[in-house]
């Protein structure tokens, strides 16, 4: 049984996603961010399409086969006390599909921890920070969804520091400017101007080139029962759905607070507005050479 | 409610008695309600082109529920035995994962649809208030149930007309290194099972073989075809999308066109 605490939790500090950005996030806005029809944005695809009244049992068939975007992801983060909550919730959307584009199966997460399986998959950790710091140059007061997938579809996002395995990245930045954890590096405020050079080269090999606009809460749970995380503000907050829980009609999220917590279908409806998938990703030339 | 208070011969009493035939249909479905509704699917997947009879348990007449199964089977029609078993007739060709759903009082959103198109103007409010409120008390009294129960059809069809010799494969004894699953997005999404199966591959080949999932429109950083993949995605396009492209190095050994299940993909990396 969920602890009633965890269920649609609304942070009293604030984490980065204020009313006046969140404001901005409307569907049009977010598919113009994606550069339209002839970028990345996309449509919610009818073939991901499932009757809800089937929803029981596509779940369960989800749970046995592992195949929830929780399922693709090995680490959560710690952003605590820093505004960097929308791309922390980016950060675990594209960790998933990354792995998802490579077939492996490693979560879901336990917060705070390595896992083993990590040490030997082809796993990659991104920086929040290599996004946030071009989001938001002052570093406090957040930043808005808009912004963040521009920024990521326009270039890219960089390693983090910390690596499951090491693979000798050209460049790469450091994770967070918050707590960070066991499996995200924390450092010390990077401004942009300050990226080590060339860091672009790097970037461009990790960049979302498909972004699924969901238009229901409906359109939500089908994308999170095909593989797809849904990133979401909802509460002053940006989040990443990862698992639809059937029976508890929640969806469950890796709070970016090492914590894993859990939003009901009140909530959930209260989200659509600025949620996106990140469907598919650039794929490397060679998976065993990342290194620009 | 006072039903003869309807104006005879006018096209307001033929919508009148349609609803009232309505509602004595819902009272007849209400009659149909067991205690709990289950279909008892089978447990082992069947042939292909077999006939599955799945019983249904806690109905008594299947004639005013609704049967439904996603993907469309070749048959799908309620019975009732001498015996007085009701159950589902299945059949089908294809193989696959078939989910079958039986709706009890499916007529009360038929009655909800009928009450709607009724014109405001053709009959008193008074009378369409009285018969939305008993429509209303029937449908709370007789809730719509849902029950769904899933099975599988398993094995291949043989291919039309003549079976071709099957071509020696020149390389036999060929160590697989790659299996990657190509399709196209805004046609098809990947199927899970497909995705399960391939994690599995590479976790038990300790990740020797190189598994991976993509649109044939994949790029990489720079915007070209990635190197690794550019004879997989052509062997995929040239076969058919989707498709499942094995190989050891640079050698194509293998291609499964549009696989769906575990087994399948399983079964080609053999």
């Amino acid at each position: 049984m969920i602890d009633p605490k965890l269920i649609d939790f609304i942070h009293p500090e604030p984490t980065g996603y204020p009313d006046n950005l969140s404001a901005g996030d409307t569907r049009d806005i977010l598919w113009d961010a994606a550069g339209g029809k002839d970028g990345a944005a996309r449509e919610f695809p009818a073939n991901l399409w499932v009757e809800p009244r089937n929803w029981k049992e596509f779940a369960a068939e989800t749970d046995r086969l592992k195949t929830w975007p929780i399922n693709f992801l090995d680490r959560t983060t710690n952003q605590s006390p820093t505004h960097e909550c929308t791309t922390h919730a980016l950060r675990a959307i594209l960790e998933s599909a990354w792995n998802r584009q490579r077939n492996i199966i490693l979560g879901p997460p336990r917060p705070g921890q390595l896992l083993d399986i990590s040490k030997t998959s082809a796993s990659v950790w991104f920086s929040c920070l290599s996004i946030y710091a071009e989001a938001n140059p002052r570093q406090w007061g957040g930043a808005g969804t808009r912004q963040v997938i521009e920024i990521a579809f326009k270039r890219g996002i960089l390693p983090d520091l910390i690596q499951p395995v090491d693979r000798k990245f050209k460049h790469a930045l450091v994770g967070t400017c918050g707590e960070g954890n066991a499996t995200q590096s924390s450092g010390k405020w990077v401004p942009l101007s300050k990226f080590p050079d060339g860091w672009k080269d790097t970037a461009r090999l990790f960049r979302p080139v498909e972004i699924i606009f969901p238009e229901s809460w409906e359109q939500i749970v089908c994308l999170l029962m095909h593989g797809y995380g849904v990133g979401v503000g909802r509460k002053q907050h940006s989040i990443p759905y990862m698992r639809w829980l059937d029976d508890e009609q929640v969806i469950e999220y890796p709070d970016s607070y090492d914590i894993m917590r859990y939003d009901s279908v009140r909530m959930i409806k209260s989200a659509v507005g600025g949620a996106y998938a990140v469907a598919s990703m650039t794929v490397p030339d060679d998976w065993t050479v990342l290194a620009a | 409610m006072k039903l003869w208070h309807v104006r005879r011969g006018t096209a307001s009493q033929f919508m009148f008695m349609l609803v009232v035939g309505m509602l004595l249909m819902l009272a007849l479905a209400a009659a149909s309600l067991g205690a709990e509704v289950r279909i008892v699917a089978p447990v082992s997947p069947v042939q292909p082109n077999a006939i599955a009879v799945l019983p249904v348990e806690g109905l008594v007449d299947l004639s005013t529920a609704k049967v439904e199964c996603i993907p469309a089977p070749t048959l799908l029609f309620p019975i009732k035995t001498w015996d007085g078993m009701t159950a589902i007739f299945f059949q089908a060709a294809t193989p696959g994962k078939y989910s079958v759903t039986v709706s009890v009082n499916g007529w009360r959103r038929d009655l909800d649809a009928a009450i709607a198109r009724i014109p405001a103007q053709s009959v008193k409010t008074e009378v369409l208030a009285e018969l939305t409120k008993a429509a209303a008390a029937m449908a709370a009294a007789y809730p719509l149930v849902h029950e769904t129960a899933a099975l599988e059809v398993a094995g291949q069809l043989p291919p039309p007309g003549p079976v071709p010799d099957p071509k020696p494969d020149p390389k036999p004894n060929l160590k697989v290194t790659k299996a990657t699953y190509v399709f196209e997005k805004d046609q098809t999404s990947v199927p899970r099972a497909v995705t399960a199966a391939l994690n599995k591959i590479s976790a038990e080949s300790s990740g020797s073989i190189v598994v991976a999932q993509f649109d044939d429109d994949v790029t990489n950083g720079l915007g070209t075809v990635p190197a690794q993949y550019k004879i997989a995605i052509a062997k995929a396009r040239e076969e058919g999308l989707p498709a499942l492209v094995v190989q050891s190095g640079d050698v194509v050994t293998r291609v499964v066109k549009n696989p769906l299940t575990e087994a399948q993909v399983l079964e080609a990396l053999k």
